[in-house]
């Protein structure tokens, strides 16, 4: 086997088993489907509790008529209205709230809805709850509310409520994707939104990860100068692009799970989240974006002699390449502008920025090829670079070469 | 197996760490580097390694200038030694084996034998960072002998090893030398160079200072004491002394200057007194050390 095959497997087998790899790698999917499910969890499905409601009707006009209304109208999966009103207008006054509270504290009631007097001028009513963040239910007690005082003051005025309902009837929207060859897919909107940004988070801990791997592993070679013994067999360009492939292998092991798991929940949800286009793109940004990184990681690990040195060049390199991340709202809102063209030609940014455009709106095919070769001379550059400071800085102990030393080995041959 | 260094010289920025160093080292022999720290040993066996490039001269092995393939038949143990601490221990006695150009079976195979002879086949399949000091050290060295190399190149070998693991050493470098292998190792320890070696290369400040066969090292360069213990009349013996050494009632002693021999005054002494007892004591290779270095232009 060649000797850059031979480092290559051990550097991948010996990180693919770390439990470090496997926790990493399972974490990101979890945390994204949790980002994803959580808040519409803790709002609630309908049709998962019943909610007691207190109702304290100091009007008398309306109240009953709400009653029936929200009964009628909200239901739980087994038949059963959602809100059970508990009316407690027999309270005289202020009595009523301090009974409505108590039973609030002792968690009878989880709400309590109080209708002043003065409903029809003013056509304020007042919630009380223990936690204002249930946005779900506000909302429908608020459309009843609207529909039972609609009612009262079309009566009141002399007209047939049931025409005024017609007449106010609100317009739905749907929205329809325009693909190419006039395909059209209606699309999830929140899904077209975020499956980009979901897209981006995914290369980037692909990239960077397997990159600062790489790095770590070169420190720690360096730190533990198993380095002196390896190149006593192999020389600098077999250690280091050894390491290169087999870490990158790492990171496509990564992605290749995301990819499947992207493809089964889009098989069970029935959603058409990834093309089979998109994927090659993805992997093909992958495989360029991690070979310029790469080269600038490895370069960094064997300068630096701890971890804590190279820190400070790692979070730099984070912070730029975590920019299409925070930038993503502004791509997807406009994937043709100016801006954003300018932005993608940035090899830093590029693989991110292209993966962004890519899951919004194809890109044409000049920006495509141009960003490709603009990646693959970058990369190439990085590598030669990276290549001549690894190979003078691997076996130097105790002092960190200045930028100038550094500048001098990138001009040596 | 023979290797020649040639004018080698290496620079690090303006410090000449290496300066024309001319060596052969030949089959057979166990070949010892000895110097001060910083004198430019750990970057000789570097070189020898093609670890680093010199900046001229030649290094040849075998006939040939220092290629990667001479380079599977060296072992080399560097002076900063350690190991992937989370990895197991056959795991990387097997990587480490196959990079110096051994199938998979086969580096598995002879690293389980050496195990068996180290007494570390329990721990076999422990990660690295269980074991102890010492232990770690042996799988370093097996690491460095398990392609079974015709030189073993050993950096400091001694330094951080207890009494009974330096022993240990001793004798494997013995066996090792026995089965007809060449050793190159470098110390400090001077006197570890004259236990076990035959050839010597002395370095201070990157330039050799003494080279070659240690006991030839010794006769030219040894500066050896001896006393004579006599009865007599010591007014011949006065006249026979040279002026740095010591004349007593019974007994004459000094330094023998290379050049004459213990029977050159022997021969006139015995003429007029008695001899009762003669001592010599061979200089330390320390001593011939520290006496080169002063005569060195530029120490």
């Amino acid at each position: 086997m060649h000797k850059v095959l031979i480092i290559a497997r051990w550097e991948y087998l010996t990180r693919i088993r770390s439990k470090w790899f496997i926790i990493s790698t399972l974490i990101i999917p979890l945390v994204l489907v949790a980002f994803m499910f959580i808040p519409s969890l803790l709002v609630g499905e309908p049709g998962m509790e019943m909610k007691i409601v207190g109702l304290i009707d100091a009007s008398g006009i309306i109240g009953a008529d709400f009653e029936s209304s929200i009964s009628a109208e909200y239901r739980l999966k087994d038949g059963q209205p959602k809100y059970q009103i508990v009316n407690l207008s027999g309270y005289s006054g202020d009595n009523a709230l301090t009974v409505a509270s108590n039973l609030i504290d002792s968690s009878v009631i989880d709400a309590y809805i109080y209708i002043p007097e003065d409903i029809l001028e003013s056509g304020t009513i007042k919630y009380y709850a223990r936690f204002q963040g249930n946005y779900r239910d506000q909302e429908e007690i608020r459309r009843i509310f609207n529909r039972v005082m609609l009612n009262v003051r079309a009566r009141n005025a002399g007209l047939d409520p049931e025409i005024i309902h017609q007449l106010i009837r609100q317009v739905n929207m749907t929205t329809i994707e325009v693909g190419k060859r006039g395909q059209q897919t209606e699309t999830q909107e929140v899904i077209a939104y975020v499956l980009p940004i979901i897209f981006v988070l995914m290369l980037y801990f692909a990239i960077v990860m397997s990159s600062q791997v790489l790095m770590r592993s070169v420190l720690e070679e360096r730190s533990n100068r198993l380095v002196e013994i390896l190149l006593s067999s192999v020389n600098s360009t077999q250690l280091m692009s050894g390491k290169i492939i087999g870490l990158g292998l790492l990171g496509l092991t990564q992605l290749g799970f995301y990819l499947l798991c992207g493809f089964f929940v889009s098989q069970y949800r029935g959603m058409n989240i990834i093309a089979g286009y998109q994927a090659a793109y993805f992997l093909l940004y992958f495989g360029l974006g991690y070979l310029f990184f790469s080269g600038i990681f490895a370069a960094t690990g064997a300068i630096f002699s701890s971890e804590h040195d190279a820190q400070q060049v790692v979070s730099i390199i984070s912070i730029i390449s975590v920019l299409p991340i925070l930038l993503a709202s502004y791509v997807i809102a406009n994937p043709g502008s100016l801006v954003t063209t300018i932005l993608s030609y940035i090899p830093f940014l590029t693989p991110f920025f292209m993966i962004l455009l890519i899951g919004v709106e194809m890109p044409p095919v000049w920006h495509l090829i141009s960003t490709i070769a603009l990646l693959l001379i970058c990369s190439g550059l990085t590598m030669i670079a990276a290549g001549k400071i690894f190979r003078t800085a691997i076996l130097m102990y105790g002092k960190r070469p200045t930028l100038t030393e550094i500048w001098q080995w990138l001009k040596s041959a | 197996m023979r290797l020649d260094l040639i004018k080698v010289r290496k620079t690090f920025n303006k410090t000449i760490a290496v300066e024309d160093l001319n060596l052969t080292i030949a089959k057979g022999t166990v070949f010892g580097m000895v110097g001060p720290n910083g004198a430019g040993k750990t970057t000789t066996l570097r070189m020898i390694m093609n670890i680093l490039k010199p900046d001229s001269g030649q290094i040849i092995f075998d006939g040939n200038p220092i290629s990667s393939t001479a380079i599977s038949k060296i072992g080399y143990l560097p002076e900063e030694r350690g190991l992937y601490l989370k990895a197991n221990l056959l795991d990387t006695a097997v990587y480490l084996g196959m990079l110096k150009g051994l199938s998979q079976s086969t580096a598995a195979e002879k690293a389980k034998t050496y195990f068996h002879r180290f007494d570390l086949v329990q721990y076999m399949h422990r990660k690295i960072e269980e074991l102890s000091k010492g232990n770690q050290q042996k799988v370093q060295f097996i690491i460095a002998i398990l392609h079974d190399p015709e030189l073993l190149i050993l950096d400091e070998p001694f330094s951080g090893l207890d009494p009974v693991n330096q022993l240990e050493l001793k004798r494997i470098i013995g066996e090792f030398h026995a089965s007809g292998k060449t050793v190159v190792f470098s110390t400090h320890q001077m006197e570890q160079v004259e236990k076990l070696c035959q050839d010597v290369c002395m370095i201070h400040h990157g330039k050799r200072v003494l080279y070659g066969n240690l006991k030839d090292i010794r006769n030219e360069f040894g500066v050896r004491k001896f006393r004579i213990h006599y009865s007599g009349k010591q007014d011949y013996v006065r006249k026979i002394a040279a002026p740095h050494w010591t004349v007593t009632g019974n007994m004459l002693s000094g330094e023998l200057q290379p050049g004459l021999a213990i029977n050159d005054i022997l021969t006139k002494m015995i003429q007029h007194v008695t001899i009762t007892q003669v001592e010599l004591e061979e200089a330390s290779l320390e001593q011939i050390f520290i006496d080169r270095v002063k005569e060195a232009p530029d120490a």
